[in-house]
């Protein structure tokens, strides 16, 4: 089932050669480490590009979408798919 | 010498608020809003519109028939905002206005224009400019009808085309209400709709033909308001009789989960067969049959892919479902890409007969089925969803 959550998070992600990889990332006072990231995306919002990803975290079979706004430069999660 | 004041209604619809203002501050491009799953779209910019996209449609059907159109993540303290400027729009024109409906994809307002024409003319030209004064001052754009009252007025607004006025005087309301469909009638659903259609009443004349009293004897009180609707004499200002009718359910779904994901399209088969048959269930409880099948593959890195086809004849039979969808499956190609879920979405829903039979199919075998799959659900409802389960739903626990 999927979750829309739409929420400001904090991340730890690498930047290296253009390419963008999550560490991990805090939300609701958790942090949750990044086990894979299956898939990666950009979307336009109109105003600035959104760089998502979708990833599994240690210890759970959910799927997270997670997202970096070019615009705020900002992390927002934005949905799960709950297992 | 005295002046006569004849009751005036406007009935204002503006389509897409939400979509349209996102696709003002982004230059006109085309924009969409989708549900909270992300998966169907429930407003659409007039840009996105013109290239087909439309409230309803799936995700992946949106941006095949408009490429690059931008999603928006709804900001409902943004259109609450602009719906504070529209009121405050119509209010320069009667301080009687009504938010009837507020949804991201269409905002309903009915607005008392009683004595506007004394003090701004022709009640049209109101209407007129009060849609002018929209389009420029906040961007958005509404169809708008006028009538003696606002369930006259409402079906104007309904027939309009987007982002025009109709005007309906006191003297054409019976024969233009009369034209109307029934179902188009406040308090009318689509149930009884069929019901009346089955007595070889169609059209809202048809029904104010009958006698009152038999009208009344056969439907009571809520005949008696739909009669006088139908005649184009609707009581007081109508407004709880709108309020009454929910919203018509147009899609249901049903979707699995496959533990863990998987390739092997056996046991998505087996996946897809489980969820034909909880949307025949849900068909069987509300009294339905659909004419559309689509499926939609989730793969475990959150891509879908999903594809449609329209049925022969209507049905609620789980059989049937399952079969659309497998062809449909057939033609969709992992590439060894693992499926997390999959969904059926039914849709052209439609009134069916009661019970669970759909006629009498033309082999045994499936009436045999048929009969299988109602006493299976009536198991269900007395002892609950995992009391009986078909064995090829092993197949999706078996690792």
């Amino acid at each position: 089932m999927l979750e829309a959550i739409g929420e400001p998070i904090r991340v730890c992600a690498y930047f290296r050669r253009g390419r963008i990889s999550p560490l991990w990332f805090e939300w609701k006072g958790r942090r949750y480490r990044v086990e894979e990231v299956r898939n990666r995306w950009v979307t336009s919002d109109g105003i600035g590009k959104c760089y998502h990803f979708a990833l599994t975290v240690e210890g759970g079979a959910d799927l997270y979408d997670i997202f970096l706004r070019s615009e705020t430069m900002g992390w927002r999660i934005g949905k799960i798919d709950v297992m | 010498m005295e002046r006569q004041v004849r009751r005036v209604y406007a009935y204002l619809r503006i389509h897409d608020l939400a979509a349209s203002i996102e696709a003002r501050e982004r230059g006109g491009r085309p924009v969409v809003i989708y549900d909270e799953g992300g998966q169907q779209v429930v407003s659409a910019s007039p840009e996105a519109q013109r290239r087909g996209v439309r409230p309803g449609l799936s995700r992946w059907e949106a941006e095949r028939l408009c490429p690059g159109v931008i999603a928006v993540t709804p900001d409902r303290e943004k259109y609450e905002y602009f719906q504070g400027r529209v009121l405050e729009i119509c209010g320069d024109y009667t301080p009687t206005s009504n938010t009837l409906e507020s949804r991201i994809s269409n905002l309903d307002l009915s607005l008392d224009l009683t004595g506007s024409e004394f003090l701004f003319g022709p009640v049209k030209s109101v209407a007129l400019e009060i849609r002018n004064r929209l389009r420029a001052e906040v961007g958005v754009v509404a169809s708008i009808g006028v009538g003696p009252n606002t369930v006259v007025a409402r079906l104007a607004c309904e027939s309009a085309k987007l982002g025009s006025v109709i005007e309906v005087k006191p003297e054409e309301a019976a024969e233009f209400v009369g034209r109307q469909p029934m179902e188009a009638l406040p308090g009318v659903d689509s149930e009884w709709a069929q019901q009346l259609r089955d007595m070889g009443i169609r059209q809202a004349k048809d029904f104010a033909a009958l006698p009152v009293e038999a009208v009344e004897r056969a439907f009571g009180d809520r005949g008696r308001r739909v009669w006088e609707s139908a005649r184009g004499v609707a009581p007081g200002t109508g407004l709880p009789q709108w309020q009454e009718q929910a919203p018509a359910e147009q899609t249901l779904s049903a979707q699995m989960d496959v533990r863990p994901a998987t390739d092997d399209r056996a046991r998505v088969k087996a996946a897809l067969r489980a969820a034909a048959d909880d949307v025949a269930r849900m068909l069987r409880q509300q009294g339905q049959v659909v004419r559309q099948v689509e499926v939609v593959i989730v793969f475990n890195d959150m891509r879908a892919v999903g594809a449609r086809r329209t049925l022969g004849q209507a049905t609620r039979s789980g059989e049937v479902i399952f079969r659309a969808a497998g062809a449909l499956f057939e033609r969709i190609q992992l590439a060894r890409r693992l499926v997390r879920r999959v969904r059926i979405v039914v849709s052209r829903l439609a009134a069916g007969p009661q019970g669970g039979q759909m006629g009498l199919p033309i082999l045994e075998q499936e009436h045999r089925r048929e009969r299988l799959a109602e006493r299976m659900n009536q198991v269900k409802d007395r002892f609950g969803e995992g009391a009986v389960r078909r064995a090829s739903e092993f197949e999706l626990r078996r690792r």
